[in-house]
């Protein structure tokens, strides 16, 4: 035991070398011969170890405040992007709402629009095809006004010859099915008077044409516009 | 606190050179050096999340618009400076009532627990997740003045003049809350049937 008084006070001072000579050097002389105090030294390094491997923090966030300048053309490409984005929005709908009335249409012109395929088949000869393609004018008119504008030398043709191709139509499904393509663009169908030719070029929709291409890029240019917008609030 | 080497002293000194003209970047570079630690500090003063980010966040903005100000030679020290004046800032603004800062009259009264009974060492516990738990705890339990100078000295690694000049203190007080607030994390362990190394 040592005859000098405990230097407890000293010994985180004394731990962390932030005591004057002449102190340090007491602290010392009293630890060689004070058991007590060295083991409070020993509990107190080993303390302080534990607080320095205590585990990290990590923040959630950026908290670096953005002090570089933004560069001028951000803000213009932002408004960029957001127009961008609106109008694919505007074409997706428009798209998609086209190709929907084609299909409404379908019902009426497609079967008719077919029927020189189906005529044959049902009738067994080339005579009932004839008339067809006239009647299925008639019919697709009744939805479709500008098909019959553009098919001027559509002649009229008896009831009963529309209602034979429809039924005709109808009973063969390979010519349903082929008529299904040529319902996207009846017009074009009609005007040009060629059902076989026209389900041939609606078959292979060009890109312009698919409404989920104007979608994927209304997303794009929003995600862009978005990015752009976020970049230009944290400046 | 890791070492530089000469070269990325002098990076360093150039990044604070350029900082200090005005070159928003540079500060940019210099702060995200040290945005973790200054994080972990503020969070262990006014508790971690969203509160502790804002602190640095302020904080960094702060240093930004007085960066002309700066004469030092360590910009770290600096950063420090002003978080933890924040994170200080922010804990009393809490309070309702704002109490006065207790500063012991004498080190001597610091009260020493004494383990109940015989033990794990340290050697044993220092692995354990639960012993950081306890440290945590503890640490949250300290004055938070205390609790900033222990921090700045046993996790940051700063040296007693500096701490003394960051918290605009006296040596000899800093002397005292670091000394409090380590024997105040030692109880906390020894409470949890810690008996030291000699135990």
């Amino acid at each position: 035991m040592s005859s000098t008084p405990h230097v407890r006070a000293q010994l985180s001072a004394y731990l962390d070398a932030a005591l004057a000579t002449a102190d340090r050097n007491a602290v010392e002389a009293h630890l060689a011969s004070c058991t007590d105090c060295r083991a409070r030294l020993a509990e107190l390094r080993d303390t302080a170890s534990l607080i320095g491997a205590l585990p990290d923090l990590a923040p959630t966030r950026r908290l670096v405040p953005r002090l570089a300048p933004v560069p001028v053309w951000l803000a213009p490409l932002r408004t960029l992007a957001t127009l961008a984005s609106g109008v694919s929005v505007f074409l997706f709908i428009a798209s998609a709402l086209l190709a929907n009335i084609g299909t409404l249409s379908a019902g009426s012109a497609t079967t008719a629009l077919n029927a020189p395929a189906a005529a044959p088949a049902a009738s067994g000869g080339g005579v009932a095809a004839a008339p067809a393609p006239a009647g299925g004018l008639a019919s697709a008119s009744a939805t479709t006004p500008r098909g019959a504008i553009q098919a001027p030398s559509a002649t009229p043709q008896p009831n009963a010859d529309t209602s034979k191709a429809f039924t005709t139509a109808s009973a063969a499904p390979t010519a349903a099915e082929a008529a299904r393509g040529a319902t996207s663009v009846p017009n074009d169908a009609v005007s040009n008077g060629a059902g076989d030719r026209s389900s041939h070029e609606v078959a292979n929709p060009g890109p312009a044409t698919n409404p989920w291409v104007w979608l994927v890029l209304a997303i794009v240019t929003g995600a862009i516009a978005l990015a752009l917008h976020r970049r230009l609030r944290s400046a | 606190m890791a070492m530089k080497s000469s070269g990325e002293e002098s990076e360093h000194f150039a990044l604070i050179t350029r900082a200090k003209s005005g070159d928003g970047r540079a500060f940019e570079d210099l702060a995200r050096r040290e945005e973790r630690a200054l994080y972990r500090h503020a969070a262990r003063i006014v508790g971690p999340g969203p509160d502790a980010e804002d602190v640095v966040q302020d904080a960094l903005l702060s240093a930004w618009k007085s960066i002309h100000a700066f004469e030092g030679t360590s910009f770290r020290a600096w950063l420090f400076r002003i978080v933890t004046n924040r994170a200080l800032d922010r804990v009393r603004a809490r309070r309702r009532r704002p109490e006065l800062p207790l500063e012991p009259a004498d080190d001597e009264d610091v009260i020493w627990a004494e383990p109940a009974a015989p033990g794990p060492d340290l050697a044993t516990i220092a692995a354990s997740r639960e012993a950081l738990t306890v440290v945590e705890e503890a640490l949250r339990g300290v004055p938070e003045e205390q609790r900033a100078a222990l921090l700045l000295r046993d996790v940051e690694g700063f040296a007693y003049e500096e701490i003394a000049i960051m918290t605009s203190v006296e040596i000899g007080t800093v002397k005292s809350r670091i000394h409090r607030a380590r024997v105040a994390v030692r109880n906390a362990l020894v409470e949890r049937g810690w008996t030291g190394p000699a135990g």
